[in-house]
């Protein structure tokens, strides 16, 4: 049931992206403003802690130079179980040079089925750094933000440093989707990358992840560590 | 309609009725497989040939050109120069409808002007398939009696062109999904430390971080030299490993008809050993000038006169502007003879001190090269005053680069003046070398330029985009969000281009001429595309002498099809000044 919400919503997203695009005054020279889409997705796997860990990190979007649909996922798969898992469907318009504003849904598959709305802004911030900032409301009420960010480093042409950091916070207990009021999660690391093709790359990853205050009881209850460390290798597809 | 013109052979059909002079022509365009670099890539071909046939017409000749679409897309030809009636400039959308698969549109045109021309699709990304070749227009038999200075015993084609092996659409994409896709020579953290280790001076060191981290501030690179990597430049359609070659005899002089009809690429141009005498600019005759090399932005030509009295073989080099790469060809008494190929020179990084005062986020522009120890990379930047400006120190002078002249805004008239630092070309010149490079402040019309008219107002033309997203437009506006700009028939304006972006742009309008602008404000050089560099302006002057709808935009391909693309409307009506946010209209002041 929650699932064909999450499909009904995506479409939703995804016929307003549309609708907006087409609003666009079309040109008499060329038929209509051009679209575009892109696929990225980072994969990996953990060599160490705790044995088998595989993650992903994916995005599908499609649309126009001011107007894109954006399809992101992401979770990870542990000692054969689905430990997260996250789909969000946003509609995402351009606002400057450098920044884009977002809205949409996401739905967490794990612990428990949760649906969130959720607006976002992302983009450049100068010296480099990519930001990305959403506020959540989910099915229950309660609201939460994940805050993001990451700068790329180049160490050769190909060779690259990715550090970034991620903030889960939340405004309100939610114990039924383990998160207690406050900072929840940090999630915090560095890739080390080589771009054989702008398409591929493989890479490898120190990864360090934490809960906070009573969230980390909840994870514990829930037979997870609060706190983990990662030595991940993975690859880097964009095409 | 009538099948057999898809014989794809060029046919002149020349009809002497009465004194007037008239010919027929076929162009069919279709698709082709060529090879790049031992890859078969999907190509486009005009009878077959890429680049498509010389078309030799004549002043005065009624041509009548049959350009038949055997693609699966619209198509179109734009005769690049010539200024015929506005239906027949080949812009779809704008001056047609484009020609549909199938189909055959029917040019017809009498040519009122000579000189080296040249043709190409002018839709989509086509043009960088291949769809593009040379026009020579031979004046009229009165005229042609030729000064001294101009006779030469044979004249060649020089067409320069840069071939992809992917396909114009999937770059485009590329594009739009990471900008610096094609980039591979990105400023990084171990060039840095090379650097910054290499320098003694800790004052220097300090600058050189300072660049850097100024460049991170912007969100910009200093190493967007061209948008796209990965190119084989052409001349005459071959590649330099197939060697194109012009024959002479010994002390005949020369003429080279150069074309840059790439899609993306500037080229630097020089014969080492002979100096080249330029006759000609975008069609038009000018004041003979000798000079050792000439840049070319995408879209223009230069006519020079070259006189080899050895019976050795000369290189022509074209250096791509990025330096990653070059065409050439061969000058030589015979066949199969080659000479030595200059090294290309160091890499150009653009440096900030050197950007003109309009960049976004507020510095200066210009190319320099990555080792400022060696080379003299800021003699081309000087106010240079007088035409031979290259006349560097062999050693760098670090600062020579921030004698810039003040930013035009200070100075309201600034504009009448063609002060070389807003026009010149910019020159790579190597180590110590006092290579004679043209620039536009030396471009004087052989014949008086017929309107000297001051301009009745000025239109200021942004050229504004984002490089982080590949989206490059006019005043903040992608065609189709543009306002055309309104001339009122008859009327002299003066269009200043103010380049926000760190690229060089070169600007195209058709069907009025563009006039340079020399000392005390007046005109000295028609162009039909002018460069304006990284954060500079380019003022000319504007006759809108011809009716209708014109396109007005820039000439690097991509940039033209991400939007960098508006009008020119030349009516009867007074123009509409007011409701439109762009073009901003300010008065002119005259001295």
């Amino acid at each position: 049931m929650k699932r064909s919400g999450v499909v009904r919503s995506a479409g939703l997203a995804l016929v307003a992206s549309l609708a907006a695009a087409s609003s666009v005054p079309a040109e008499a020279a060329e038929p209509g403003p051009k679209i575009f889409y892109g696929v990225e997705l980072d994969a990996s796997y953990d060599l160490v802690e705790r044995g088998k860990s595989f993650s992903w990190d994916s995005l599908f979007w499609v649309g126009t130079d001011t107007h894109k649909f954006l399809l992101k996922s992401e979770g990870e798969h542990d000692r054969e179980r689905l430990d997260e898992a996250e789909v969000h469907a946003y509609y995402s318009r351009m606002i400057s040079q450098f920044w884009d504003v977002y809205g949409g849904v996401r739905y967490d598959f794990k612990p428990i089925g949760t649906t969130f709305g959720a607006v976002g802004i992302k983009g450049l911030l100068p010296y480099r750094f990519e930001f990305d900032l959403t506020g959540f409301v989910s099915h229950r009420g309660r609201l939460s933000a994940r805050v993001e960010l990451s700068r790329e480093i180049l160490i050769t042409q190909r060779l690259v440093v990715d550090p970034y950091v991620s903030l889960d916070l939340a405004a309100q207990n939610e114990f039924q989707r383990d998160v207690a009021a406050g900072l929840s999660e940090l999630e915090t690391g560095i890739k080390l990358r080589y771009d054989v093709t702008r398409e591929f790359a493989p890479f490898i990853e120190f990864r360090y992840r934490r809960n906070f205050g009573y969230t980390s009881v909840l994870v514990r209850r829930d037979g997870e560590d609060p706190e983990s460390i990662g030595f991940r290798v993975g690859i880097r597809l964009r095409f | 309609m009538r099948r057999f013109i898809a014989l794809a052979a060029l046919l002149a059909i020349d009809v002497c009725a009465g004194a007037a002079l008239a010919g027929t022509y076929d162009l069919v365009i279709a698709n082709k497989t060529v090879q790049v670099n031992g890859k078969a890539v999907r190509a486009m071909a005009i009878n077959g040939q890429i680049p498509g046939p010389l078309l030799r017409w004549r002043e005065g000749e009624d041509v009548t050109i049959r350009v038949t679409n055997r693609l699966a897309d619209s198509t179109s030809v734009h005769w690049h120069g010539i200024i015929p009636p506005n239906a027949m400039d080949g812009v779809p959308g704008l001056t047609f409808s484009g020609i549909a698969p199938g189909q055959t549109f029917v040019y017809r045109f009498t040519l009122r002007q000579s000189g080296t021309y040249w043709y190409h699709s002018h839709s989509a990304l086509q043009e960088q398939s291949g769809v593009y070749g040379s026009i020579v227009v031979t004046p009229k038999a009165k005229a042609r009696r030729t000064p001294a200075n101009l006779k030469v015993n044979r004249e060649y084609v020089v067409l320069l062109s840069d071939q992809h092996p992917e396909d114009p659409d999937r770059i485009m994409r590329n594009l739009k999904r990471q900008s610096d896709y094609y980039n591979w020579n990105k400023q990084t953290l171990s060039g840095l430390l090379g650097r910054v280790l290499k320098t003694k001076n800790p004052e220097e060191r300090r600058a050189i971080l300072r660049e850097r981290l100024a460049w991170d501030e912007m969100r910009m690179d200093a190493t967007d030299i061209s948008d796209i990597s990965g190119y084989t430049f052409l001349m005459n359609g071959k590649s330099p490993g197939s060697n194109w070659t012009g024959l002479f005899k010994p002390g005949e002089r020369v003429r080279l008809r150069f074309i840059n009809a790439s899609a993306m690429s500037f080229f630097d141009v020089r014969i080492p050993g002979l100096k080249m005498t330029v006759v000609q600019a975008d069609s038009q005759d000018i004041v003979p000038v000798s000079v050792d090399q000439f840049r070319m932005g995408v879209a223009e030509t230069y006519d020079v006169i070259v006189q080899p009295a050895a019976g050795r073989a000369y290189t022509i080099m074209a250096a791509a502007m990025d330096r990653s790469g070059y065409a050439k060809g061969t000058l030589s008494p015979r066949p199969g003879m080659t000479a030595a190929v200059p090294p290309l020179g160091l890499r150009p990084v653009l440096k900030m001190s050197e950007m003109g005062p309009h960049m976004h986020g507020g510095e200066h522009a210009g190319h320099t090269m990555n080792t400022p120890g060696k080379a003299d990379p800021h003699a081309a930047h000087r106010p240079p005053q007088k035409a031979p400006a290259l006349k560097g120190p062999a050693k760098a002078d670090p600062h020579a680069g921030h004698r810039m002249p003040a930013p035009a805004k200070a100075d309201p008239h600034a504009g009448h003046n063609m002060t070389g630092a807003k026009t010149a070309m910019p020159a790579s010149t190597p180590n110590g070398t006092k290579r004679r490079v043209l620039q536009y402040a030396d471009l004087r019309s052989a014949v008086p330029l017929p309107d000297h008219r001051p301009a009745g107002r000025e239109i200021v033309v942004r050229l504004t985009g984002s490089m982080e997203r590949y989206i490059w437009t006019i005043n903040d506006r992608k065609l189709g969000e543009d306002t055309p700009i309104q001339l009122r028939k008859g009327e002299r304006v003066r269009i200043k281009f103010v380049n926000e972006t760190m690229m060089d742009h070169p600007m195209h309008l058709h069907g009025l001429w563009m006039e340079l602008i020399g000392p005390g404000g007046h005109p000295v050089a028609r162009k039909h595309t002018v460069i304006v560099r990284p954060g500079h302006e380019l003022s000319v002057l504007v006759t809108a002498d011809a009716d209708g709808k014109w396109a007005l935009h820039c000439h690097l391909l991509f940039h033209m099809e991400a939007g960098m693309m508006t009008s020119v409307e030349v009516t009867d009506r007074n123009p509409k000044t007011t409701g439109a946010p762009t073009p901003k209209v300010a008065p002119v002041h005259h001295h």
